[in-house]
This record gives structure tokens, C-alpha cells and sequence, in this order.
């Protein structure tokens, strides 16, 4: 069942410039994106720096307003929504961020911080609320006396699991992770990633999962969809996309992680240069310029994602 | 492998410890290694065991007090922990020079990328501006910076995250040196970006026999360009051996957590999802744990893990390891 349909989802940064703040151009971070998101399903979001997959995540919760599109969400179009409607979706509907030092108030305790959803969006009792609390630090692994502490007094990984405390507050059906284990160690990290995966088996979540890292994305993923410059270049499941990436940005990308085995000896596929400037992105296929089987036509049409079978999906002439 | 030859670089019973308001901190507590001429020695840990601040010792790069570093480095027949302040800056640079991970912070960004370059090579090798600029440049050419004459008068700001990691490393090796020590040099940039420095670096590494010590908390990479590794944990080293052995037939329980904690991409479907997690967490530099450091968190531990600290067990000509239960 389909719980969240993104279409043609496009955010446009002006660009301003001069003393009268002259809209010079427009920055398009995302352009023209689409996917969907099935019950139970994690579905992956990869692509380097700049490449936009932080702005879907925040366009989908409103928490940047998109330029143009459809975002439903168990049918109902959330662009349309007015602002109190808005914040009563986002009940069910969460984010993880990246950083768990900048995204928990600093002069909060853990306990407060965990109930902040819950006192906005249910009228319940103090006692019911700490009774919560409690029970939401047990299910992600932190001790319930810690309580009244502060963040400053945890961890990075302790501080990710208050984030999905915090997340998990409101028995949310969709969580946008916005790269929940970059910024920790690869011990904490596993930490991290199995809690995830055990909360989704246990209360049926939906989690788009954004990350640069792809061994992650493969691992927790059940689909994956690869962004380049603002746009959705490939789509497959996890298995497909490693054993038979279709896109070249998707194999070099694929062929560029290092994988821990030293008897694996791959031939890497280097890609010249650097990502474009998003303002001023190359015409036609905007990959063309680092491309290495690109053809004439590129550098005019923009190739539109289709589907090559099995829900497989690729943006590419070839 | 690495012969019987004399080690380019030898660290022996290296402590480097800082007075901190809470404490004596050891950030680094009695580790020994070898470095061999022109190869690829890995050093691998999570943040805070120790690997930076090893590297920041052996150029003595670290401000003391509050740092105070004890042991013996020795380099070229001498020991740079006895050296003088003028004496170690004729060595950094020119014999040893580093690659710092956060291109950004560590170039100056009010001179532009040819002075930068340029300034090692007329120090070290007293050559003229004009004749410093002209070598600035061929590095640059040398780091596949297009259109280098142009790019060199440029400032840091002009360039993007993977050129200015490729006018690191000219910087690097401006003055031919023959120990590379790179802390983490691919950890701020994007996988492509990434698999382009580090074939530039190793390709380079070859072309002038240079030896890396690659410090990074990425298996991957390590597995991909190591000759051998070293793994660290909480100030010690925890395993040595050749990356093959390290990877195939890990003997540390930390070693065989950490390899187990990765996802590995292409392992193919999991029903069971799960990764193998290193429970609890690093401990803090102020509360070290009795007995081996890792004991509080290993699968393995024995009642004698908690009161004493293991042997270092040499297992073959290059495998050492520090665990009880290699210690017959």
C-alpha cells in the first residue's frame, strides 16, 4: 500500500543580487522529483553534497516550502494543507536531523525535550506524559533515570537515540532520516542502524532514509533512489541497484565505495572533475559533462526517468 | 612486505598526555611502531583513540604544556622528540609532512594556493620566489589541477572541496619527502571525489617512493591501500598485522567488532538485518578502565581482562596483538 506519493516535487532558490535584491536566477536544488513510499518500506535517498536529497526530506514535511508539486500522503495533497492542518499531520509524520549536538535544545532535559510533541499535540496528564517518556527512552535503549539530564551529558549515539525518542513520541507513521549516522563512529553506528531497523519491524514505520553513505543505504534500504544535481537518476531495489546499477553516475558511484575486503580488487570508475554548480547546471542531462558514454543527444535532452521493468527506474538515453 | 631493512620510522614507548583542568588526559599511552621505506602503513581507530594526536606527536605539532610527549621517534638516525624548535622545522616539510583532513580550515585563506605551495619548496630548499612559484606550479600540473599557471594565483575560496585536497598533497610533496603522514584526507569529501584523490595519492606514492601513514577510521580504504594495519583503541594499539591477515583472520575482539559493525555493500540480501554491534561505548580518557581498555565492552572478556592489562602477543614475524586470550 502506498502511504506517501511525491510528483514532480521542485524547489527553486532565488538567487538575489545587487541593492535592489534583483532576482538574478534561481538555484534549483530539487527539480522535478517523484517517488513513492510503500508501508513498512525503506526507501533509501543517495547522492553526494549538494546533490538536494536533504531538501526533499524537508520539502515533504513543509519545513521548506516547495516550489511546486504534489505531496500526498494517505491521499491528501500536503502542499495544499493551511498551517494548523499542517502541524496536525505532522503527528504522524517525523524527522531524525544529521547532527545530534545542534538539533536538541541546549537548555532542556532529555525528559522535556522527549514530551515537547506530546504536551503540543495531546492533552494528556503530566503523569501519563512522564509515563510515556519513560517508555519511549526504554524502546530506544536509554536509561529512564537519566531523565533530567542534559544533552551535553550524552553521547553522539545517546543523543541519536533521544532524536528518535523525540521522533517516535507521537506513534508517527513516516520518519525522514536525514543522515542519522554520519556524524557517529562505526561502533555507535551499528548501534544506531539495528535500533532502527528493530523499531520499524515493531511499529510498522515507513522511513525515507537520506545518506551519503551508499554501504549504509544498501544495507537498511529496501529500494534506492540515486540523486544527482536536483535530480532522480535511478531507481531499484537495493539488490538490483549493487548488482546491476544502470546509470553511469550510478556505477561510478557504486564502483567508488570502498569495500573492507583486501582480496576484492575492482576497477574503479574515476569520474573527471567536480559536481556542476546547481545554479548554473549543464545543459540537457546535467551528468553529460562527467559522463563516460554520453552522446550527442545528451548534451540537448533531458532524459526522463522510465521504468526498464521490475519498478526499476532510470534517467538516462542509453 | 616490509624486509629486514632499517625502518624509515621508529616510535617507541610514545606517551603523549595533556593537563586538562579534569586531569591528566593520555591521549596516547606507550605505543610502538615501525614505518618502512615507501610503504603503506594504515592506522585505524575510532574518534579519540589516539591516531591524530600519534601523527600530531611525531611532528611535534602539539603545543607543550598543555601537551607533554615521552618516548623516542626516531627519524634518520636522530630522535625528534630531542631535536630543537629550528631543527624540527627542517624536518617538517621537507623529510615528513602531513595531510590534514579538513582542507578548508587548514589553508590560509588570504594567500593564494601558489604561495602556499611555494613557500615549503623556497624554505626548505632555498630557492628564489620566482624559481619556488615555477615548482609551485608543476606540482599543481602534478595533482591534475587544470589550467595550473591560472589556479596557483588563485585563492582557497576559488577552489572546491577535492582540489583543495589535491593542493594538499602538492603542498605535501613539494619538497619530496619520504614520510607522508595523512590524517584522514578523504573523510570531508564526497565517495567520487574520494576515489579520485585517493588513486592520485597512491599513484603518486609509487611514482616517488614515498611512505603514507594513513590514518582513517574507514575499513574500506584501508583494505583498498594499506600494506599493513595498525588498530587502535582508547591510547594503545590494540592489533598489528598485514591487511590481508587483519582482514581475513582478525585476532582482537575490538578488530573482529569493528569489521563486524560495517555494512558491507553487495553482501547481498540479510534476513536477518542486523550488523554485529560493539555494545556501550568508548570510555572516557579521564576513566580508563582496569586491566585491557576494551573490557568493559568485549564479548570475550575474562575475570583477568578487568584487573590486568594483556601482554602484547607477537604472533609470527608481523602480527602482534595485545589480548589475553592470544597469551598462551
Amino acid at each position: 500500500m502506498t502511504l506517501l506519493e511525491v510528483e514532480n516535487l521542485k524547489k527553486y532558490f532565488p538567487v538575489q543580487k545587487g541593492v535592489l535584491n534583483r532576482t538574478v536566477g534561481y538555484v534549483k536544488a530539487v527539480d522535478d522529483v517523484s517517488f513513492s513510499l510503500k508501508r513498512g518500506e525503506t526507501l533509501g535517498l543517495v547522492g553526494e553534497s549538494g546533490c538536494g536529497k536533504t531538501t526533499v526530506g524537508r520539502c515533504l514535511l513543509r519545513l521548506i516550502e516547495p516550489t511546486a508539486g504534489r505531496v500526498a500522503f494517505n491521499g491528501q495533497n500536503l502542499l495544499e494543507l493551511d498551517r494548523g492542518e499542517m502541524i496536525n499531520i505532522r503527528a504522524s509524520f517525523q524527522i531524525i536531523f544529521q547532527d545530534p549536538f545542534s538539533s536538541l535544545n541546549p537548555r532542556m532535559n532529555v525528559g522535556d525535550i522527549i514530551a515537547e510533541p506530546i504536551r503540543n499535540h495531546l492533552k494528556i496528564s503530566r503523569a501519563e506524559t512522564r509515563q510515556r517518556v519513560a517508555h519511549l527512552m526504554h524502546r530506544v535503549g536509554l536509561h529512564t533515570a537519566t531523565m533530567n539530564r542534559y544533552p551535553h551529558e550524552f553521547s553522539g549515539g545517546q543523543r541519536q537515540r533521544i532524536g528518535i525518542a523525540r521522533a517516535l513520541a507521537l506513534n508517527p507513521k513516516v520518519i525522514v532520516c536525514d543522515e542519522p549516522v554520519s556524524a557517529l563512529d562505526v561502533s555507535i553506528q551499528a548501534q544506531v542502524i539495528n535500533l532502527l531497523a528493530q523499531l520499524q519491524e515493531q511499529l510498522d514505520l515507513s522511513y525515507l532514509f537520506i545518506a551519503h553513505d551508499l554501504s549504509v543505504v544498501e544495507h537498511i534500504s529496501d529500494r534506492v533512489a540515486v540523486m544527482y544535481l536536483g535530480r532522480i537518476v535511478e531507481v531499484a531495489t537495493a539488490e538490483a541497484l549493487y548488482s546491476n546499477p544502470l546509470h553511469p553516475y550510478s556505477q561510478a558511484l557504486m564502483s567508488a565505495v570502498p569495500i573492507p575486503d583486501p582480496d576484492l580488487r575492482r576497477e574503479k570508475i574515476l569520474l573527471p572533475g567536480d559536481v556542476p554548480s546547481p545554479f548554473n547546471p549543464p545543459p540537457g542531462c546535467n551528468f553529460h559533462p562527467r559522463c563516460f558514454a554520453r552522446q550527442d543527444r545528451c548534451s540537448r535532452e533531458i532524459p526522463i526517468l522510465r521504468d526498464v521493468g521490475d519498478g526499476h527506474q532510470v534517467a538516462c538515453h542509453l | 612486505m616490509t624486509g629486514n631493512a632499517e625502518p624509515l620510522l621508529r616510535v617507541e614507548n610514545l606517551y603523549t598526555r595533556f593537563d586538562t583542568l579534569d586531569g591528566v588526559v593520555t591521549a596516547v599511552d606507550g605505543i610502538d611502531f615501525d614505518v618502512h621505506a615507501g610503504e603503506t602503513l594504515g592506522l585505524v581507530g575510532e574518534s579519540g583513540c589516539g591516531k591524530s594526536v600519534t601523527a600530531l606527536s611525531i611532528l611535534r605539532l602539539l603545543r607543550c604544556p598543555p601537551a607533554r610527549i615521552e618516548g623516542r621517534i626516531l627519524f634518520g638516525g636522530r630522535d625528534l622528540l630531542q631535536l630543537d624548535a629550528d631543527a624540527v622545522r627542517s624536518v617538517r616539510g621537507s623529510e615528513i609532512s602531513m595531510i590534514f583532513q579538513e582542507p578548508m580550515t587548514s589553508l590560509n585563506p588570504v594567500l593564494t594556493i601558489g604561495e602556499q605551495v611555494a613557500e615549503g619548496v623556497r624554505l626548505h630548499q632555498q630557492l628564489s620566489r620566482r624559481k619556488s612559484w615555477q615548482r609551485a606550479v608543476e606540482m599543481l600540473q602534478k595533482v591534475q589541477i587544470p589550467s595550473p599557471e591560472a589556479r596557483a594565483a588563485q585563492y582557497p575560496h576559488k577552489f572546491s572541496g577535492g582540489m583543495r585536497q589535491r593542493a594538499m598533497i602538492a603542498m605535501a610533496l613539494s619538497c619530496g619527502p619520504k614520510l607522508i603522514l595523512a590524517d584522514e584526507p578523504t573523510t570531508a569529501l564526497d565517495v567520487t571525489i574520494q576515489a579520485q584523490i585517493m588513486s592520485l595519492m597512491m599513484q603518486l606514492k609509487q611514482e616517488l617512493n614515498t611512505a603514507i601513514v594513513l590514518i582513517t577510521h574507514d575499513l574500506g580504504i584501508v583494505a583498498e591501500t594499506a600494506s599493513r594495519v595498525i588498530v587502535m583503541y582508547a591510547g594503545q594499539i590494540m592489533e598489528e598485522a598485514p591487511v590481508r591477515d587483519l582482514f581475513k583472520d582478525p585476532r582482537h575482539p575490538y578488530t573482529r567488532g569493528l569489521l563486524g559493525s560495517v555494512p558491507v555493500i553487495g553482501r547481498g540480501k540479510r534476513p536477518n538485518r542486523r550488523l554485529q554491534e560493539i555494545p556501550g561505548m568508548v570510555p572516557s580518557p579521564l576513566q580508563m578502565p582496569a586491566g585491557c581498555r576494551f573490557n568493559p565492552r568485549c564479548p570475550q572478556v575474562t575475570p583477568r581482562c578487568c584487573h590486568e592489562a594483556p601482554p602484547i602477543v607477537t604472533l609470527g614475524e608481523h602480527r602482534r596483538v595485545s589480548c589475553w586470550l592470544e597469551a598462551v
